[in-house]
């Protein structure tokens, strides 16, 4: 009696849990290009927010680290199929930590620092992060790009983070596949 | 004698309503990871962590029966009073037993994983319902040694450093899996598991040696470097809490009428 009832209990959480991950929440991520003479520019208007427990983190000497991850792509349009054709990707690294000593909270990369003593200001720069010159175009054609964004402050290197992590997680934060508006690049003679 | 162990119980419980009446003051704020650890370690723990003692007192009980009732399913336990267990497991496992082992398996661990989840969920919900009267409270090195020593890396977890905790955990973890197999490959694969057998030092194999000291070695030295690297970051994290929440203290070494020490004085600027 007892293991057809968990028989019972087993299926239906598992279906439960199969449908948990289709669940989507509203998407108001803007991600757009602009085109100056050859030079692709990216433009960010997103909708990250920092939990208590993230900033709590990053109080206590860790930091957590910033991905835009850009992949340009050239749209072929042919007379029967579309194609479209990866041309070339880049990464763009930032780092957030907070200076215990001046109680400041920073973000770096390799050419830029900000900082700010408001976690809020910070978070209205990585919202709206600008990127010039991020490729050159060298090809006629219509190009769009495609954006990965990710903040990670905390990998989940043992069981019990993973599996916390799949569920409650505050401390890692991923918008995948924005995809921008088509842009067409011509060579004026 | 009756009079002073009276006295003595009296002034036992009014000497813990002081600190008690000092430390009400202001509640302790909760770090979600720290309790999902703690219920990753001890079943419950991370709930009555963050104050729901009602729900982590069920979540512990419910993982207990599960695995003692899953236990029973499969190995044939015989019991008389008051503490006599004899345990027979099944020679030629047939499908139920397979059946049985996978769904009280998977029960437990589905359970299990809901306790962490639900015990780092419920301190973030402490924490926001007590937003105004929460302080970050620094951590005593003697508790996250302790800590670390009983269980690699919740030291490091209670003193915020994550990525040494884990790394000590994941040590832990799977020392505790080549053990499981390592037990199941020597004798689970024989089939005269009832009889009894007896473990000699000089008849064991010089793999069988090795195995044994560098598991002993390492189950030690893991303790050991988690406890000592948690003392040593409990004291090194003190500089973060004297910025954060407008918190001052100072450690002061005193002798009083009753006992000797360190202690810890908090002060809100």
């Amino acid at each position: 009696m007892i293991s057809k009832l968990l028989k019972i209990i087993f299926l239906i959480t598992l279906i439960i849990l199969f449908f948990s991950f289709f669940l989507e929440t509203d998407n108001k991520n803007i991600f757009s290009i602009t085109l100056n003479e050859n030079n692709i520019s990216c433009n960010y208007k997103l909708n990250f927010k920092f939990s208590q427990s993230f900033i709590d983190l990053l109080y206590f000497n860790n930091q957590a680290e910033i991905v835009y991850y850009i992949l340009l792509v050239k749209k072929i349009s042919g007379p029967i199929i579309n194609q479209d054709q990866k041309v070339m990707d880049i990464k763009y690294q930032y780092f957030l930590s907070y200076k215990n000593d001046k109680n400041i909270f920073t973000l770096y990369s390799s050419k830029e620092y900000y900082e700010s003593n408001s976690m809020s200001k910070v978070l209205e720069i990585i919202n709206n992060m600008e990127i010039d010159n991020v490729f050159k175009l060298e090809k006629e054609g219509k190009y769009f790009c495609s954006s990965d964004i990710s903040i990670t402050s905390l990998a989940p290197i043992s069981p019990a983070l993973f599996f916390l992590f799949l569920f409650y997680n505050p401390y890692n934060m991923k918008i995948s596949n924005l995809v921008s508006n088509i842009i067409s690049y011509e060579i004026s003679k | 004698m009756m009079k002073r162990l009276i006295i003595l119980f009296l002034c036992f419980i009014l000497f813990n309503i002081i600190i008690f009446g000092q430390e009400t003051s202001f509640l302790e704020k909760k770090d979600p990871l720290f309790s999902a650890i703690l219920s990753w370690y001890i079943p419950g723990a991370g709930l009555i962590y963050s104050e729901n003692i009602l729900k982590g007192v069920i979540y512990m009980g419910l993982e207990y029966f599960i695995a003692f009732y899953g236990l029973a399913s499969i190995v044939k336990i015989n019991y008389t009073w008051p503490f006599n267990f004899t345990f027979t497991p099944p020679l030629n496992p047939d499908q139920e037993d397979y059946f049985n082992l996978a769904i009280w398996g998977t029960l437990f661990f589905a359970v299990h994983i809901t306790s962490i989840i639900d015990s780092a969920i419920t301190s973030d919900k402490y924490n926001q319902i007590n937003s105004d009267k929460i302080r970050s409270i620094p951590p005593s090195p003697f508790i996250a040694s302790l800590l670390s020593w009983t269980y690699p890396g919740l030291g490091q977890f209670y003193i915020k450093d994550y990525f040494k905790g884990s790394i000590f955990m994941l040590i832990d973890f799977t020392q505790k899996i080549i053990l499981y197999i390592a037990l199941y490959s020597k004798f689970f694969t024989e089939p005269e598991i009832s009889e009894s057998f007896e473990i000699n030092w000089n008849s064991l194999s010089d793999s069988e040696k090795i195995f044994f000291v560098s598991y002993a070695s390492i189950y030690i030295l893991n303790r050991i470097l988690s406890g000592y690297f948690a003392y040593k970051g409990a004291i090194e994290s003190y500089k973060y809490y004297s910025n954060y929440n407008n918190l001052n203290f100072n450690l002061v070494p005193a002798i009083t009428s009753d006992s000797m020490g360190l202690y810890i004085i908090i002060s809100f600027k």
